[in-house]
């Protein structure tokens, strides 16, 4: 009887026992003057599930027409938007993909169409939120380039690489 | 033995008999029929019934990112002099915003505050008869936040101070 009486008394202490979320009382009488205390509202960097709201989007086209001949550089123009901690930044890169230096033809053309990348083809954000930033690769095909190559379609692709880095 | 216990307790026994303090008499009886007044009467003694207020203030809150309502409310409990009141208002210290701790307040997060200058308390609020036994009652301070103001801007710490300022007030002379 005792040792469960004990044991009974033992939890009860326990279950007594609360995390308290500790607050400031500002005390006074009839003839206290004015008083005042503070409290500070902060913000976590996760959501109330604590998963990480760090986020970004590049979007692209998916393919570019240049018409046969066109000379002027063409624009492939991509979008940026990122929410990022405030110390990263946003790097976006556009290549040509490896080994593929010159368009190719189709099937039993074994020529290729040379061309030049340029423009936004290195890009770091300058800020750790951006919205709508518009930035534009562009590709050019040169007039001799034109000349040499057969009638045919020409295609290649261009490599986007996207990573978050350090302010 | 036996007799050494006998006199201790025939010591407790007499030392446990009271002398009456002959008073005047507390209770006055009506045997006939007839009216008889008995004043009742509540003295006010300053020393005994001194006057008290508690507010109490949340503590410090940290919110997830995309909250969209904090609750900031506190409570009060009192009893003061008749007459008396106490006003409690809640202010902001960078403008209805938080602001960013890490960029020197380049981004803020705007908030519309509720129940920052409204609070207005009688002489007697709340139940208690001191701070130590107050049951105060509560009143709603809240700031809200749109879900666009988590947009376009960095993610980071952003932080605001409020201020709860209690104030007795007296009763004009």
């Amino acid at each position: 009887m005792k040792k469960a009486l004990s044991i009974i008394l033992s939890l009860i202490m326990v279950l007594s026992l609360s995390v308290i979320a500790f607050a400031e009382e500002i005390t006074g009488d009839g003839s206290s003057p004015e008083q005042t205390a503070d409290s500070i509202v902060k913000t976590q960097t996760v959501n109330e599930r604590g998963e990480d709201v760090t986020s970004f989007t590049v979007t692209y086209p998916a393919e570019t027409t240049i018409p046969w001949g066109k000379t002027d550089a063409v624009d492939v123009a991509y979008t940026i938007n990122s929410q990022l901690l405030f110390n990263k930044r946003l790097k976006v890169s556009v290549a040509k993909k490896d080994g593929e230096d010159a368009m190719k033809g189709s099937a039993g053309n074994d020529a290729t169409l040379a061309y030049t990348l340029d423009g936004d083809v290195n890009v770091t954000t300058e800020e750790a939120a951006v919205s709508g930033l518009s930035k534009a690769a562009t590709v050019a095909v040169a007039q001799d380039a034109w000349d040499a190559a057969p009638v045919d379609t020409y295609q290649s692709n261009l490599t986007f690489t996207v990573e978050v880095v350090s302010a | 033995m036996k007799k050494l216990i006998s006199v201790v307790l025939a010591v407790l026994m007499i030392s446990a008999i009271c002398v009456p303090a002959f008073a005047a008499p507390a209770e006055q009886t009506i045997t006939t029929p007839t009216s008889g007044t008995a004043v009742v009467k509540v003295k006010e003694d300053s020393l005994d019934a001194a006057e008290w207020y508690v507010v109490k203030i949340p503590a410090d809150k940290e919110i997830a990112w995309d909250t969209t309502s904090v609750d900031m409310s506190y409570s009060v409990a009192c009893q003061l002099e008749e007459g008396k009141s106490i006003d409690v208002t809640v202010t902001d210290s960078d403008g209805n915003e938080m602001k960013d701790t890490n960029l020197s307040g380049k981004d803020t997060i705007e908030f519309t505050p509720t129940g920052f200058t409204d609070g207005h308390f009688d002489a007697v609020t709340g139940t208690g008869t001191s701070v130590g036994d107050a049951s105060p009652v509560s009143h709603t301070v809240t700031l809200s936040i749109l879900p666009t103001a988590w947009d376009g801007i960095a993610i980071s710490v952003y932080q605001t101070t409020l201020t709860y300022t209690v104030a007795v007030n007296n009763p004009a002379i």
